[in-house]
């Protein structure tokens, strides 16, 4: 993976959490709003961490970034849910910032 | 021991490395030039050995073994004419574990072998190159744009400033490591120019196929390792600079087609989006602020130039008969797309009969979907459709199979899909899940499915999931897809068996799971565990002796390094939570999958296992726990009973109409001729010296589930369901692998496809009538839920409406087919007296629903008799009870009972 691509993949992940953020909180029209969530929810959190794992196809890779993110949506979202504190805002809270834990992983580390 | 890892254990570091450099010519015109080449190499501060290799030209083969001296080997190309067989020929003759290349026309820097040996202290590197500057005759032309220095063979602004990763490397400066450079076959002579012609690419496609080998390995820019290539006035003009342009183009259509190279242009991409309009951009800042006119014909030489390369690389697409036949192929599809829309007008979902959406479907929607899985069946057996085409067959048969309902109906089908609704509704307006809850406990206790959605709707601003649920039919199918390609990728080697085995999983899949519920997303989570760790977690160790009678393993794949191996880990334990939280059945079913390949040996490590049922546990005797307690009696009562557990999962067909007795025979013996002619093809790959334990064991795992319970009378259905992924792969071996690809050939399998899809049309669309919903159904209950008071009952004759449970947690609930036999049939008898006593002392109003779909429901399951809803009707018609609502699908009446 080379500098540019890691890049684009931060930038990525950092593009779709804020854009759904912010659809979300200024509450914005639809179909943005439910297409800006639905994007960062079920793709956000697989491209933060899956390119890490060096060595996989592209095909494998697709199929875990789409796997990760409904998997860790529906584990923090459930979560939220039976402490009683579901919202759907603080569920893209908690998914940008375990995102931005993978963005900040160093290119050493894959 | 990898072949990778066995290679960079007999590698040395760099101190220990030795090195040939092979310089390749083909004319005396440039001997002067192949002079002060092999004159800078043996300048180099490293010592190396020089081989010059002579391009089938024998005067100036003559020439150099006479003029150059001793220590320089001179050789003639042995292999086909062209740079890439005498750069083979030097690899053959030369004896440096590393091998360097140099152009003929171009003078290495003192230091240049050195900077290039000293990166190979990394014992990851596979080759090393370096910059290549451009040294002109005089001085470079103005409008000559730097961005377009490959075409003269030079390194251009685009690559790195230091030290780094790359692709591929430029041919006049690169080095490998011999063994790696030989394990690979050395470089294709089908790539590569001959003499003068303007071509390239050789070590381009010869990159990309490192890559692929091996995909830990580092291709390393060195840019202190720098030559100087001489660019020939010739080289230096428009005519050169487009013809090179186009050839490059040519080129880099033929690398990109190369089997197995589906990233080869990412490089050329990312050229395109950055470094050229950089340069573009550049020279029209000097045009314009710097008042310098060459700015603009370097922009205009950079958009000719790329409009050159880009008609070389179209010229090879259009001209390649895979192109034109995928053209054609979407041609058929578009117009199989066109019949179904066609065919979709003249549909009116209220005119169903008892044979479902059968009876509405015009012919055109059936000759739409027979173009489909037919083309699908003939380009499949053809062997060379590209994967993209007979992607977007599979595609286009999911969306039309399981998409038409969503479009005819306007709402959900099925009433579960409404029950779940009422969940994700729940949960967005009370922001919890309640585990305790007494109505629909199970939900709360695998909560997963239904708080994503909770998040869809309410990060998304919508006011329910009912804005989408419609639709989820297609959307998971088409979510199983991509784990299911990965799977069978693994499993066979052949692509026609992948492929028609996955035409055979949708063709085959009449259970009807894939609706908005849980079962449906835990499913595509546990294909995709299977997928990923018999992909990229194999055991790689013998099959058991005592299960070799089964066929052969997963076949061997290259190993992922242990970061690589213990993140893919990570994420199959992050799917495994996910299954365990958001679905009873999945998990144990995953557990009793992965048992048998752990055991087996098909996959590692075996922790997977014991690690499944701690989660499995964990889960059940924390968050479901009362929902376990609730239901703990039926639960023990059903283990070990295996024959009662396959009963209570088949309908007595006797009382349901004639229709519904052809769609339950439809459905059954669809089901039994999936494991027969799986079962056939096991045995022709035994036949065939090439059986598959895998798919065999997918395809069975999940019977012993049916010795634990009966599911609520759904078990039969879900050990079919999570047994197809098998199921289909062996029958697709039941044609394939095969070699002929003569169209006569297909008929056998076109012969299965048409048999299962006419066995699927009864099956899956034969019950529709009952998972259709009407306007007016869905607007009674809405009025319903607006005027009955909170703890108020509501009684139906199933729970086959629209909305049964909205707002459920304030109302309660009770459902006639729920009674027992005794107390169904004093309904039909007394209907007054059985609602009276059904409402009992309940201290709130009590609501009678009586709908369409809870009719034909009823009708279906047979659990009522045929007289008791016509009874229930004329309570309504004769005023026994007040009517409080009532349109042409649906009534409500108020029974008023002791309490009242």
């Amino acid at each position: 993976m080379t500098r540019f691509q890691v890049d684009r993949r931060r930038a990525t992940v950092l593009a779709c959490g804020a854009t759904a953020l912010a659809f979300d909180l200024l509450g914005a029209g639809q179909p943005w709003r439910v297409l800006a969530v639905v994007v960062f929810i079920v793709v956000a959190p697989g491209l933060a961490f899956v390119p890490l794992i060096r060595g996989l196809d592209v095909w494998t890779r697709g199929v875990l970034i789409v796997a990760v993110g409904l998997a860790l949506g529906a584990a923090v979202s459930e979560a939220l849910a039976l402490a009683h504190i579901f919202s759907g805002t603080l569920l893209l809270l908690m998914l940008a910032g375990v995102s931005a834990v993978g963005c900040v992983f160093p290119r050493g580390a894959r | 021991m990898t072949e990778y890892s066995r290679t960079l254990a007999r590698a040395g570091t760099a101190h220990e490395l030795s090195v040939s450099v092979v310089v390749c010519c083909h004319s005396s015109k440039r001997w002067q030039r192949l002079v002060s080449s092999v004159a800078s190499l043996r300048e180099q501060t490293a010592p190396a050995e020089i081989v010059v290799v002579v391009d089938h030209c024998a005067p100036l083969e003559g020439r150099a073994r006479s003029l150059f001296p001793q220590d320089v080997l001179v050789v003639a190309n042995s292999e086909r004419p062209g740079l890439s067989g005498a750069r083979n020929t030097g690899l053959l003759v030369s004896r440096g574990d590393v091998v360097a290349f140099l152009d003929d026309d171009a003078v290495a820097e003192p230091g240049w072998l050195a900077e290039l040996l000293a990166a190979y202290d990394d014992p990851r590197v596979l080759g090393v190159g370096g910059h290549v500057e451009p040294s002109w005759p005089v001085s470079r032309p103005s409008w000559f744009p730097p961005e377009f220095d490959w075409v003269i063979g030079c390194s251009h602004p685009g690559r790195p400033v230091r030290r780094d990763e790359v692709r591929d490397f430029v041919g006049a400066n690169m080095s490998f490591r011999r063994e790696i450079l030989t394990g690979v076959g050395g470089f294709r002579t089908e790539f590569g120019g001959v003499g003068d012609q303007p071509a390239s690419s050789g070590e381009i496609e010869l990159c990309a196929r490192l890559a692929q080998r091996y995909p830990d390995g580092v291709l390393l820019y060195q840019p202190a390792a720098g030559v100087r290539q001489h660019v020939p006035p010739e080289r230096a003009t428009w005519a050169y600079f487009t013809a090179r342009c186009r050839a490059e183009g040519l080129s880099r259509a033929a690398v990109s087609d190369s089997d197995g190279h589906p990233r080869a242009l990412d490089t050329e991409r990312e050229y395109v989006r950055r470094v050229l309009p950089a340069g573009i951009a550049h020279a029209l800042r000097a045009a314009v602020f710097e008042r310098d006119l060459a700015g603009l014909a370097r922009a205009g030489a950079s958009l000719g130039g790329l409009a050159a390369t880009c008609a070389g690389y179209a010229a090879v697409r259009v001209r390649q008969a895979r192109t034109i036949r995928s053209a054609k192929a979407l041609a058929v599809l578009l117009i199989a797309l066109t019949l179904w829309a066609v065919s979709l007008r003249s549909a009116n979902p209220r005119a169903m009969n008892d044979f479902g959406l059968l009876s509405i479907l015009p012919p055109t929607y059936w000759m739409g979907f027979a173009l489909i899985v037919g083309g699908a069946v003939v380009l499949n057996h053809r062997g060379n459709t590209s994967g993209r085409v007979l992607a977007a067959y599979l595609t286009a048969l999911i969306v039309q199979l399981h998409g038409t309902p969503a479009i005819l109906y306007g709402s959900p089908r099925y009433s579960w899909s409404w029950k779940h609704l009422g969940i994700v509704d729940f949960i967005t307006r009370r922001n919890m899940v309640d585990p305790a809850i007494g109505t629909l406990s199970a939900y709360h206790g695998w909560p997963g499915f239904f708080s994503l959605n909770a998040g869809f709707v309410d990060a998304g601003g919508l006011t329910g999931a009912l804005n989408y649920a419609a639709w989820a039919p297609p959307v998971f199918a088409l979510l199983a897809f991509p784990p299911l390609r990965l799977l069978y990728g693994t499993l066979v080697p052949d692509r026609r068996q992948v492929w028609f085995g996955l035409l055979f999983f949708y063709l085959a899949n009449w259970v009807g799971q894939e609706y908005f519920s849980p079962q449906a997303f835990a499913f595509v989570l546990y294909l995709t565990v299977l997928a990923v760790c018999l992909a990229w977690l194999p055991a790689g160790r013998p099959v058991p002796r005592w299960a070799r009678w089964l066929g052969g393993g997963v076949r061997a794949r290259k190993t992922l390094p242990a970061p690589s191996r213990r993140g893919v880990l990570a994420v199959v334990v992050l799917l495994l939570i996910a299954v365990v939280s958001s679905h009873q059945l999945t998990p144990f079913m995953l557990l009793s999958a992965l048992t048998c390949l752990v055991v087996t040996r098909q996959i590692r490590p075996a922790w997977l296992l014991p690690l499944l049922v701690a989660l499995i546990a964990a889960w059940d005797l924390t968050v479901a726990e009362p929902f376990l307690k609730q239901n703990l009696y039926w639960i023990v009562e059903s283990i070990g009973q295996p024959t009662a557990n396959t009963q209570s999962n088949l309908v007595d067909l006797s009382n349901t109409p004639y229709a519904q007795k052809l769609v339950g025979y439809a459905d059954r013996s669809l089901t039994g001729a999936m494991y027969l002619l799986a079962g056939l093809g096991w045995l022709r790959g035994h036949w065939t010296r090439s059986p598959r334990m895998v798919p065999v064991l997918l395809a069975l795992s999940p019977f012993p589930l049916l010795v634990a319970n009966n599911y609520g009378g759904e078990m039969l259905f879900r050990i079919y369901l999570f047994g197809l992924p098998g199921l289909a792969l062996l029958t697709a071996g039941l044609v394939y692998p095969q070699a002929s690809t003569r169209l006569w050939r297909a008929v056998f399998p076109a012969a299965l496809a048409v048999a299962v899809t006419i066995s699927l049309a009864f099956a899956y669309y034969g019950k529709e009538r009952a998972n259709y919903f009407t306007s007016e159904e869905i607007e009674a209950e809405m009025w319903l839920y607006d005027n009955a008071p909170p703890r108020s009952l509501l009684i139906g004759a199933t729970p086959d409406f629209p909305w049964a449970f909205r707002h459920y947690e304030q109302y309660d609930y009770t459902f006639l087919e729920n009674l027992s036999a005794e107390e169904r049939r004093d309904i039909a008898a007394k209907p007054t007296e059985a609602m009276l006593d059904m409402v009992g002392d309940h201290p709130g109003r009590a609501f009678l629903i009586l709908t369409r779909s809870e009719d034909v429901s009823a009708r279906y399951t047979g659990l009522l008799r045929a007289d008791v809803m016509p009874r229930l009707r004329a309570l309504a018609e004769t005023g026994v009870f007040q009517v409080v609502y009532r349109n042409p699908e649906a009534v409500i009446v108020e029974v008023k009972g002791a309490a009242s």
